[in-house]
């Protein structure tokens, strides 16, 4: 187990393309942190980079305050687990986690210990003898993180490792990786696109977007004050509503007025602020049906039940917001409805600078 | 198609066993006439069915010699053609999977300028080499040799361009995965590389072996002492033996003798063969 410390990592390929752009967070040890954004947002490049597998063109790594920058992938006493799992083929399970060891050269009684506790773990054990072949994906990915196990590595990567499984399996799988990590507390950095693995699974996220950090902070915090528009958007689901319109400051409280002259109440920010354009943004869980004379109009445009909620998308001031109740209200398209929400739930954003304010 | 008609199945068969009649008729010819004297296959009719001198044929073929030959038994022949069908084999595949491996995996100066120039040697089948290439064994004094007869034609284009195009579709993580678990170039390719292409050298075995087997050219080429002739070789002396008439029996008991090794390994590795031509890596 380790500390993981990046320091304004860059990434640039020869041909110019910045990949990654000074990039800081620190990992404490134990942490399980996951590196989530859009695909070709720089995270994998990260993941790779901390690995080895990816020159660094600039920054650099620690693992447990020792530069590795320039250590060979096998001298950082990482694990890494790979989306297509990697196995070697022509190799039996027990090959296939038992390999490092083997080049290690450990005996092959520890070996033998080593890969049968894996095993155990992750239920492995009926499958030992047979080859990748004949495994199935879930199986395979355990194998996988098998390899990792018995390594008894400092850090653990996962390079978006639930993304070759179908949901169902995907959810199981989820579980069984943060069950692990809560057994083993071996530091982890975990690379996905899903924002529901991130927020599920880490104890602290690192967000990015075309090569940045956009914010980096435990679940609920990213989720609840989220920095910039993008992380904002980029977490929950349904995503956050945004309507753009200016910012009125009023004595008694303040409002966004929309293009069409929409009315929208939001609590008051610094004094100074008047008049300026912003956009807000509220969580589709947040807005609730107003009563008599309160709220704002909007007109139901689609309803989409999911058992658990009624995911309601309606036109409010022009914009496509929706709504998600756990109460079953009869909402019929094209019917009227009075929105509202609490002062404290809105998010406003500057709309130049995508910046919370 | 899964139509079920009398006529067009029994027309299929029909055209099929005509071909397989056709094509067998010449080996069958070749086996029958070894069993045969001197004198029965002079004139017509050729007889068709086996005769009584089958065993005497084969026993002088094998251990006594022929004058017609140079004198050496055939079977020395046999030995020679199979050194040098092996030496080939085993030559070609060992330097191409090393050739292609380094054109793969290593990025070294020029990399892709030695690529495209064992690439562009495709292009030059022995003939075309074969009097420089002649006079460099002559300068090197390897004429009459086992040496002689294999080297110059280990060196595999084909097989090295085979061996690249499988490398590169082994997915990339594999490598990355051999990295992280603390694999050197030298163990990624003996624990990794080489097993996964057990059937691409299995395939290639076959081929490279018949390919050496059948040489022809450039054995007859750079050897004159009759201790290492090859049976390819032994067959034309046969037949052209000077102003008597060719000995046939004998001639095609060499043939048969002949067909026996690369029929006994395409036998033995067919499977991994056809496994080899077939199967996509996944």
């Amino acid at each position: 187990m380790a500390q993981l410390e990046i320091s304004s990592l860059t990434k640039t390929y020869p041909g110019g393309v910045t990949a990654v752009c000074d990039a800081n967070f620190s990992i404490r040890d134990g942490e399980f942190i996951v590196l989530v954004g859009p695909s070709g947002c720089g995270k994998s490049t990260i993941l790779r980079m901390i690995a080895g597998l990816e020159t660094i063109t600039g920054g650099e790594v620690k693992i447990d305050g020792t530069r590795v920058n320039e250590q060979e992938p096998g001298e950082r006493d990482i694990a890494m687990v790979f989306q297509n799992y990697a196995l070697y083929p022509h190799m039996s399970i027990f090959d296939n986690m038992g390999f490092s060891l083997k080049l290690r050269k450990r005996p092959k009684t520890e070996i033998e210990e080593k890969v049968l506790e894996a095993a155990e773990i992750l239920n492995l054990k009926p499958y030992l003898e047979r080859s990748p072949g004949q495994l199935s994906g879930g199986q395979r990915q355990r194998v996988a993180m098998g390899r990792a196990l018995v390594r008894d590595a400092q850090v653990f990567l996962f390079d978006e490792p639930l993304s070759n499984l179908d949901a169902k399996l995907r959810v199981v799988m989820r579980t069984e990786i943060k069950a692990l990590h809560q057994r083993l507390k071996t530091t982890s950095v975990y690379v996905t696109h899903d924002q529901i693995e991130a927020m599920t699974m880490a104890d602290r996220i690192v967000v990015m977007n075309a090569g940045r950090v956009e914010q980096v902070g435990a679940p609920l915090e990213l989720y609840d004050s989220p920095a910039n528009l993008f992380v904002a958007g980029f977490l929950g689901s349904p995503s956050m509503n945004f309507i753009k319109g200016r910012y009125q400051r009023e004595k008694d409280g303040a409002r966004v007025v929309c293009e069409d002259g929409t009315a929208l109440p939001v609590s008051p920010v610094s004094s100074a602020w008047h008049d300026e354009p912003v956009v807000l943004g509220i969580r589709p869980e947040h807005l609730r049906l107003a009563g008599e004379g309160e709220g704002v109009a909007a007109t139901v445009d689609v309803v989409e039940p999911t058992g658990a909620n009624i995911e309601v998308f309606v036109d409010l001031a022009g914009e496509r917001v929706c709504a998600v109740f756990s109460e079953r209200h009869p909402f019929r398209p094209g019917e009227t409805v009075a929105l509202g929400w609490d002062l404290d739930k809105v998010h406003l954003f500057d709309s130049d600078t995508g910046k919370r304010i | 198609m899964v139509e079920n008609r009398p006529l067009a199945a029994l027309l299929t068969h029909a055209v099929l066993i005509a071909g397989i009649l056709f094509l067998c008729f010449p080996v069958w010819m070749a086996l029958v006439a070894s069993t045969h004297g001197p004198g029965a296959l002079a004139h017509a009719p050729i007889p068709l069915w086996f005769g009584d001198q089958g065993w005497q044929n084969y026993r002088q073929l094998l251990t006594g010699g022929l004058p017609e030959a140079g004198g050496v038994p055939v079977g020395r022949m046999m030995v020679n053609s199979l050194v040098m069908a092996l030496g080939i084999t085993f030559g070609k595949i060992a330097v191409s999977i090393i050739a292609a491996y380094a054109i793969v995996y290593f990025r070294f100066p020029l990399r892709m300028l030695f690529f495209w120039v064992i690439f562009l040697t495709l292009m030059l089948p022995v003939e075309v080499r074969i009097l420089p290439t002649f006079d460099v064994i002559v300068r090197l004094d390897m004429l009459n040799s086992y040496a002689g007869l294999t080297i110059p034609l280990i060196a595999s284009a084909t097989a090295t361009f085979l061996f690249r195009q499988f490398f590169l579709t082994i997915p990339d993580e594999l490598t990355e995965a051999a990295r992280i678990d603390r694999a050197g170039p030298l163990r990624f390719f003996w624990d990794i590389l080489l097993p996964l292409s057990r059937t691409n050298i299995a395939a290639l075995f076959i081929i490279l072996f018949i390919y050496g087997w059948n040489q022809y050219l450039w054995p007859l080429l750079i050897t004159t002492d009759e201790g290492f002739y090859t049976v390819v070789m032994g067959i034309q002396r046969m037949v052209n033996s000077g102003e008597s008439l060719p000995v046939w029996h004998y001639v095609m008991g060499t043939a048969v003798l002949a067909m026996i090794p690369p029929v006994v390994v395409v036998v033995a590795m067919q499977k991994l063969f056809v496994k080899g031509l077939v199967e996509s890596e996944k």
